[in-house]
């Protein structure tokens, strides 16, 4: 994606901006631009991002060169920022695929994958011809469970590539989750003939993740990350799995070892700071969260756990400050309101300790009602 | 609430703190249980009917409670059974409740029959108390089904009194409720033993929605698949009869799953508070008002939730004092990836102290009943857990494994316990799917049993074998302006060095369990009690000294204190 974008962005650039950058005096914006995008090449994201951000103060509306700076961005694991710009890359480039499927890849990098499925499906219905799209859109249904979606879209190219393992292999699973045993394991087997790799393992271990066949997923995923240590999450996601069957050293070494790869693994640094919690290592774990929050700063989920140490370690200052900031973006995180009671009780803060428990309860009603409709 | 209204504050609490932690030195040897129900008579085979259909009631069977039903002195066994699906009904001995008598030479005899207390419908728990101040306990079975109470006839054998007294069970919508525990408890301190009663959710037989990962793994389903309910308590009329009081005391608006359900005076206001663990949704305290009504405070005090503050699978509970600091703590078990959280009361919150307890190997364990004694009598209260996954079938879909070892973690005395599971014998590693578990002293030695039941399996008698030099009192409470049995009497111990140690009467225990009614305290090297003082729930203060060790020891409720 960088190669192309950039090579448009630069014949762009050469026709468009070029004569209007000679009358600036100072390093001009195509200086500014090659720079960015030697550094991005030769893998330094992190120098390239203020370089992209300079030459779009200067030219705002190049569409490519935002895309760049998501795919900076979303290198360094800052996947909302890199969301923000592939959103208004969006807008100035409506129809390009590539900066569709970036925007797609980071929502789903981020986890939000309801709206990387949606992003996706658009993508799918204007490119039906988009293997990368049909398959990352086959893989965000199959996490939400959807798969008579995934075996709809994806039934009529079952055979289109023998060699493609994840056609077929996300094919198998979606029939094995809508417990067509006999066609879903005819195909998980015909992947499994066509030989072993690494990518095939890991997606077999995240179909059983999600269908809490930690027992398999741990198999699937040990598998991948012996064929192929560096496999991206191979370790944190196999670390996961033995975090469900209960191996918890092994997850301890999983997620360190992921983080040896890749130190700013949001997910690694997140669930490591757990564990170090529960040792009572809370400088640790502080240390874990805060590079955490590097990752996705004012991530709720990793500040409220900065907030619970505060609270285990009787800063309850600190905590609320903390929790009442969570609050702010994120009122409906029924944790932050549960732990900001408890701070307000502790702090001898009565009436508000009893306003949030009223929330508590109010979010609590509203859960139970949606579990029952949603025959939970 | 402040310290005041605990025991009364000493002026030299620090000096105290260390003469406690040099007072209790760690046993000498390791806490030790044999496992002998064979080899005692005490045979049973728990029958909850397991269906492919998976309900919900089929995982969840059932308590066992330790009394002396015929007042011998040494403590008997009942078990509680299931009974056949769909019909909820004993359709015959194999679904039994049990009664076993202790002969006193170390076996035990089968006298359901002659008892009549077989009892009806699909049971779960259990609860002793003499609710009629005869001197004679009772029993009281919650249910799937009708609740039933047998009245005790003096010879052995019981009545069912369910329909006089008038608690059948709570009912809602029309219908009766699931009751899993029960607790009795003078909550108004008239001397007269009211009845608490936890339901679960609502539930109809072979209705249960599908849930697993497959129609071949189809499991048991997550509490959420299930509408909470209220949970029940009756007043005692005296005249053996009780009026629901529920809507009355305020208990009926708070709906939850109830599971287990234990009593404490966690304020110290001489009025027994309640708290009830809950699965999957927050646990309750019921702060008593004055024997009037219950406000609903856990939240407040910090043990709604865990640190995490995600509801967990509550399922058995108790509250008693850990650190010997005259203020009851609370311990809950749950399931895996849970851990089971320890509240320790530090006056006007508790504090989830579970990680720096050292009860991080909890995480990995799925807890049912539960237990805090002193199993070697060193003066600090242990921890007793019996385990078994709630899935039968979860090795389809997890490395873990449906049946698994009850686990024993040692006080250390120094805010930590240590699993001491490993050491505990060969018997005690022995997994299976463990459910309920009742503690008692069955050979009147001083060493704290633990009767303990399996799903669909044999009842196990661990019996307590440590070894070491410690001495022990047990304390047998007979109330007479408070009720017979005492429950709610609250007890500080003073021993030779001037520690301290804290317990109070209540026959309410982990999951759906009833334990011995007497007070176990473990005395460590002291040959004497300094000093007992017992809170009657009557107000009624009485004090003892000088009490020599290593005695089983009645006492009398006394208006002039002695």
């Amino acid at each position: 994606m960088l190669g192309s974008n950039m090579a448009n962005a630069i014949r762009w650039f050469a026709a468009a901006i070029l004569p209007l950058c000679l009358a600036y005096a100072q390093e001009r914006p195509e200086q500014i631009l090659q720079r960015a995008i030697a550094l991005h090449q030769a893998g330094d994201a992190e120098k390239a991002i203020p370089l992209y951000r300079e030459f779009l103060r200067l030219e705002p509306q190049v569409a490519e060169v935002r895309s760049n700076l998501g795919a900076a961005l979303a290198g360094t694991g800052r996947y909302e920022e890199a969301i923000v710009e592939y959103r208004t890359a969006r807008k100035q480039l409506p129809n390009d695929p590539r900066i569709w499927l970036n925007l797609s890849l980071a929502l789903y990098k981020l986890g939000q994958i309801s709206d990387a499925a949606k992003e996706l499906a658009g993508l799918h219905n204007a490119q039906p011809g988009n293997l990368q799209a049909t398959l990352l859109l086959a893989d965000c249904w199959l996490r939400q469970g959807e798969n008579k979606k995934v075996i709809a879209l994806l039934t009529p190219m079952g055979d289109a590539d023998r060699n493609d393992l994840a056609v077929p292999y996300m094919l198998g699973t979606a029939l094995l989750q809508e417990h067509d045993l006999g066609h879903g394991q005819q195909i998980i087997d015909r992947i499994l003939r066509n030989g072993d790799s690494a990518e095939a393992r890991f997606l077999m271990g995240s179909a059983k993740l999600e269908a809490m066949d930690f027992t398999g997923a741990v198999a699937d995923f040990s598998k991948a990350a012996a064929l192929k240590p560096d496999l991206p999450d191979v370790h944190y996601y196999l670390g996961l799995s033995h975090k469900e069957v209960g191996d918890m050293p092994s997850a301890r070494k999983d997620f360190e070892k992921e983080l040896e790869h890749n130190p700013n693994d949001f997910g690694s640094n997140l669930n490591l700071a757990l564990m170090l919690k529960e040792d009572s290592n809370y400088d640790g774990a502080r240390r874990l969260l805060e590079r955490a929050l590097r990752v996705r700063p004012g991530d709720p989920g990793a500040l409220y756990q900065l907030a619970s140490i505060d609270v285990a370690t009787g800063k309850l200052e600190d905590a609320r400050v903390k929790l009442e900031t969570i609050l702010k973006d994120s009122p409906q995180f029924i944790e932050a309101h549960i732990s900001l009671a408890t701070v307000y009780y502790r702090l001898n803060r009565r009436e508000d300790g009893a306003r949030e428990k009223a929330i508590v309860q109010k979010l609590n009603e509203e859960k139970a009602a949606k579990e029952t409709k949603d025959g939970k | 609430m402040g310290n005041s209204r605990h025991w009364p504050a000493t002026a030299v609490a620090i000096a105290i703190a260390a003469a406690v932690s040099l007072a209790f030195a760690p046993a000498a040897g390791p806490i030790v249980f044999e496992e002998i129900a064979q080899k005692c008579g005490l045979v049973f085979t728990s029958n909850s009917s397991p269906t492919p259909n998976k309900n919900q009631p089929e995982t969840m069977v059932a308590g066992v409670a330790l009394l002396d039903y015929d007042n011998d002195g040494y403590l008997d066994i009942y078990v509680v059974n299931g009974a056949a699906i769909p019909s909820l009904r004993k359709e015959g001995p194999q679904y039994w409740n049990r009664l076993f008598h202790n002969n006193h030479d170390g076996t035990f005899t089968d006298v359901t029959e002659k008892a009549g207390v077989a009892g009806a419908g699909y049971g779960m728990g259990v609860a002793v108390g003499d609710y009629n101040n005869d001197g004679w306990p009772d029993i009281y079975l919650a249910s799937v089904t009708g609740n039933q109470l047998f009245r005790n006839n003096h010879d052995g054998t019981f009545s069912d009194v369910t329909a006089k007294a008038g608690v059948g069970g709570g009912m809602l919508d029309g219908k009766k409720m699931w009751s899993v525990s029960a607790l009795w408890v003078d909550y108004n301190n008239d001397g007269k033993l009211d009845l608490f009663v936890s339901n679960y959710c609502k539930w109809e037989v072979n209705k249960d929605p599908f849930c697993g990962p497959s129609k071949e793994k189809r499991s048991y389903c997550h509490p959420q698949n299930y509408s909470p309910l209220p949970n029940t308590l009756y007043r005692n009329n005296g005249d053996g009869t009780f009026t629901d009081v529920s809507a009355e005391t305020g208990l009926s608006k708070y709906r939850g799953k109830g599971m287990g359900a234990v009593m404490a005076d966690y304020d110290g206001d001489g009025f027994m508070d309640i708290f009830v663990a809950n699965d999957t949704m927050p646990n309750f305290l019921f702060h008593n008002l004055g024997g009037k009504k219950f406000e609903e405070v856990a939240l407040e005090h910090g043990v709604a939730y865990p640190e995490s503050a995600k509801a967990i699978s509550g399922m058995g509970a108790d509250f008693k004092d850990v650190d010997n600091d005259g203020k009851p703590d609370l311990w809950h078990t749950a399931i895996e990836n849970e851990s089971f959280p320890l509240f320790m009361n530090r006056g006007d919150q508790f504090w989830e102290m579970t990680y720096k307890a050292k009860l991080t190997p909890t995480r990995n364990m799925s807890g049912w009943s539960n237990g805090i004694f002193d199993f070697d009598n060193d003066g600090w209260k242990d921890l007793f857990v019996a385990r078994g996954n709630v899935l039968d079938n979860v090795a389809l879909f997890s490395a873990r494994k449906y049946e698994e070892p009850n686990s024993v973690f040692r006080n250390l005395g120094n805010g930590a316990f240590q699993d001491v599971s490993a050491t505990a014998g060969p018997d005690f590693q022995i997994p299976a799917a463990h459910r309920g578990v009742a503690f008692g002293d069955l050979d009147n030695d001083g060493r704290v049993d633990a009767v303990v039941t399996v799903l669909n399996g044999k009842m196990e008698y661990f019996h307590n074998v440590t070894s070491n030099n410690n001495h022990w009192i047990l304390l047998k409470l007979v109330g007479v302006k408070s009720n017979r049995m005492g429950l709610g009497a609250q007890v500080r111990i003073t021993t030779e060095n001037g520690a301290k140690q804290y317990n109070h009467a209540t026959t309410a225990i982990g999951y759906a369990c009833s334990s011995d009614p007497r007070i176990h305290f473990g005395l460590g090297a002291s040959k004497t009690v300094k000093e007992i003082e017992i809170r009657w729930p009557s107000g009624i203060r009485q004090t003892l000294r000088d009490v020599p060790a290593d005695q089983i020891l009645t006492i009398e409720e006394r208006a002039d204190g002695r």
